[in-house]
């Protein structure tokens, strides 16, 4: 368990209508610093710049996919340890698979209520297992 | 003895009895005596080998004179005469005639006293000279001599005979006739006799009930006119074949029923031969075979029909031995399903056309009735999956399996397109949904504290939202409607200038909004095409509400029409980043879209390019585009111009 808060979110969405709730949802109602990027190409160099503690991560993109996306940050030693939580649109007998990603905490089905949100986060960051080979402190 | 030589005899003897009584008178005179003498003695044996003439043939000789109703039976010397009873007069004869002959014979004799030249004939029995009380027959037969003027005969004179005999030999003969007869029509069976050209000269009684006539009717009717022209030259050639080394021949005909019906009847026919091997007669034997026929038809008709059903269902039927397994028959439809020839179906084992034999083996142990899909192998190995329903039955004996299989690759396929087509449209529905749910949500339990521009933001996207929806659910029941050929389509006679007016004017505001201005490039004269305007329209806006949001703002979207060739072509130009080169192969399938940055309520729902081509298509047109990355596209249509050929051909 950590005791480190969740302060900074990174949230990569393409639909700009849901991106921009859920930064509402997030800002209003949990006090999170949001960055947001609609592009998964984007996402990498904001991902550097920002130093998100959590990247909320959309599925379908339609430049790269999320799972491509999270693979390229493991990639990269200063956000490998950065850990993600899918937002997606599709049931969990279609990717079954999506939660056993390494570095992936959790998925959020779409559609969801965005006062469930915030307290969702909460309890999957303070529910996490720290990777014992996890570079971060 | 024939009737002259009896008249002659009689002649004879009338003439000895005269000489016989002249020559006792001159006798009595005593001249010429000598002469005399010698004459009767000539006479006497004359008279003498007459009497030996009827005597060796058992007849006597009678005389009669009507007038007197007196006569005389001669009897000669016999064994059975008494003494004194050489002769013997009318009236003791007549005491011993048999009471039921005498009025006949009374009355045969006296009619034929009174008919000139007859020779009568009468058949009497009368007591037999034994005295034992038995019968004796007698034929008694004659003629008038001499007549009155009046035609009445004064004297008669015949022979008188023993047929007792022959009459007894007949009796025989009719009582096994009777006896015949009675076999003959107590049969149900029909029975004829009929000469060799067909005339009938015998029918019992079931033959003519069978035509409901009397059988003296049917007597001398030939039995071919019984018989349906169609019939005959089968008949015939039946007829024909029977011959004395083949004499009986059976044969099953239609008959002409009375009441204009028809039935069948089956034969038996003998033909009788004379001695020189000449065909004298049919003799026939028969019965009605109607019911049996009509059933023998019904069947056959039924078994046609199963056969029809059998060989023209577009499914593979199989009928097949259920114990060996082993195939016994196979429709067109299985030859072509499984790439066999039928001889070489035909005696296969079933297991060979398994791609699963251990299950198809539980199936038919189990007489499972219905198996909805199995994986059945082609004769060139290919695998495929199909439906089988089987149906048991027994006949003669032998249980039958007939197996019915469908090619469920189609349908199969299909589900699988309908399950991915679902889950995208879950998919595209949930996107739309999270928006609105997420902005109504967060609108309902900030509302209060909420930064008017926020709030203002969020209603924005939920109404968007809701449009996005309700455009998407009218892109999936168009589409829908489209691929299952239910869309209507209102055509008529349609000015093409006027209807790209209207969709350039219904989106002039949007492009406004976006910064895009329409630019409508019109020929000189009416285009006209035979299509349904309103769905012209609406490819037209679908066509536009895509350039639109592809171009940049400031840019033009150009819309043009041309005639040529026999066809009107529309075309739509942006001055976007055009399509990239990976999506053009897919542009036109459901639920692709380019990928674009920012791309929110305006986002379409994935449909509207596959929905127009689909309706350009259905109204004779075809739709394609023309584009380089990064240098705009340029979607365009075309419909067969009216009063085109291909505008007829449609």
């Amino acid at each position: 368990m950590s005791a480190d808060p969740l302060r900074r979110i990174l949230l990569v969405e393409d639909d700009l209508d849901i991106q921009a709730v859920i930064q509402l949802s997030l800002e209003m109602n949990g006090g999170f610093t949001v960055a947001t990027c609609a592009r998964a190409s984007q996402a990498l160099d904001l991902a550097r710049s920002f130093g998100p503690d959590l990247i909320l991560l959309d599925v379908m993109m339609p430049d790269l996919n999320g799972p491509a996306l999270l693979g390229a940050m493991r990639q990269d030693p200063d956000l490998a340890g950065i850990p993600a939580v899918f937002l997606t649109a599709k049931s969990l007998d279609e990717d079954p698979w999506l939660e056993r990603l390494p570095g992936v905490l959790a998925r959020i089905s779409k559609p969801f209520d965005p006062q469930e949100l915030v307290p969702a986060l909460l309890r999957i960051w303070a529910g996490r297992v720290r990777d014992p080979g996890s570079p971060r402190p | 003895m024939d009737a002259p030589g009896l008249i002659l005899g009689l002649g004879s003897l009338a003439l000895a009895l005269t000489l016989g009584g002249l020559g006792l008178a001159l006798f009595r005179q005593g001249r010429a005596r000598r002469g005399l003498e010698a004459s009767l003695a000539v006479a006497t044996e004359r008279l003498g080998h007459l009497e030996e003439a009827l005597e060796a043939c058992g007849d006597r000789a009678w005389v009669l004179y009507p007038d007197q109703e007196r006569g005389t039976i001669y009897f000669g010397r016999s064994a059975q005469t008494r003494p004194g009873e050489e002769s013997l007069l009318l009236e003791t004869a007549l005491e011993r005639v048999h009471p039921e002959d005498m009025a006949a014979a009374r009355q045969i004799l006296r009619a034929h006293s009174q008919t000139p030249d007859a020779i009568c004939e009468v058949e009497y029995r009368r007591a037999s000279l034994t005295g034992d009380g038995t019968w004796v027959w007698m034929e008694l037969r004659g003629r008038a001599l001499a007549r009155h003027p009046d035609g009445r005969a004064i004297r008669m004179a015949g022979v008188i005979r023993d047929i007792t005999r022959r009459k007894e030999a007949e009796e025989t003969l009719k009582a096994s006739e009777r006896l015949y007869r009675t076999i003959v029509e107590d049969q149900t069976d029909l029975i004829c006799r009929a000469t060799p050209e067909g005339v009938l000269t015998f029918v019992n009684e079931a033959y003519a009930l069978a035509f409901d006539r009397s059988p003296a009717e049917l007597m001398g009717v030939n039995f071919f006119d019984l018989v349906p022209e169609a019939d005959r030259p089968d008949l015939c050639r039946h007829l024909d074949g029977i011959s004395l080394d083949q004499q009986t021949s059976a044969v099953e005909h239609r008959v002409n029923l009375p009441g204009g019906g028809v039935g069948w009847q089956r034969w038996v026919d003998r033909g009788i031969f004379d001695a020189r091997g000449r065909l004298k007669e049919y003799q026939s034997v028969g019965r009605d075979v109607t019911k049996r026929k009509e059933a023998e038809l019904a069947l056959a008709q039924s078994e046609d029909k199963y056969r029809r059903v059998f060989e023209t269902t577009a499914d593979a039927m199989i009928l097949m031995d259920y114990e060996t397994r082993r195939i016994l028959d196979a429709n067109s439809a299985a030859c072509r399903l499984y790439g066999y020839q039928r001889d070489e179906l035909v005696g296969l084992d079933m297991m060979i056309l398994s791609a699963e034999p251990a299950r198809t083996l539980a199936s038919i142990n189990a007489a499972e009735s219905h198996v909805p899909l199995r994986y059945h192998v082609r004769k060139d190995g290919a695998i495929f999956p199909v439906e089988i329903s089987m149906n048991r039955s027994r006949r003669n004996g032998r249980h039958l399996g007939v197996c019915l299989m469908r090619d469920i690759s189609g349908r199969i396929e299909a589900e699988r397109g309908k399950d991915e087509f679902l889950a995208t449209v879950a998919h595209e529905l949930k996107t739309p949904l999270t928006s609105l749910y997420g902005s109504l949500g967060l609108l309902q339990a900030n509302v209060e504290k909420m930064p008017r521009d926020k709030l203002l933001s969020l209603l924005t996207i939920a109404h968007g939202n809701s449009r996005r929806l309700i455009r998407l659910v009218g892109d999936i029941l168009d589409n829908e409607k489209l691929q299952s050929g239910k869309l209507v389509f209102h055509r008529t006679l349609v000015r093409l200038g006027p209807v790209l007016q209207r969709a350039t004017e219904e989106m002039r505001f949007y492009a406004q909004t976006r910064e895009v201005g329409l630019t409508l490039d019109l020929p000189l004269g009416d285009v006209q095409v035979w299509a349904d305007p309103d769905r012209v329209e609406q490819v037209l806006i679908n066509l536009l509400s895509n350039a639109i949001k592809h171009a940049p703002g400031g840019s033009e979207v150009g819309i043009g029409l041309e005639a040529a060739a026999g066809l009107a072509r529309i075309s739509v130009r942006d001055q976007g980043p055009g399509i990239p080169a990976e999506f053009q192969g897919q542009i036109f399938e459901r639920f692709v879209q380019i990928g674009i940055s920012g791309t929110s309520s305006r986002g379409g729902s994935g449909l509207g390019l596959t929905i127009a081509k689909a309706l350009v298509e259905r109204m004779g047109g075809r739709m394609d585009f023309e584009s380089q990355d990064g240098r705009g596209a340029e979607f365009w249509f075309e419909l067969p111009l009216a009063g085109s050929e291909a505008a007829h051909e449609r």
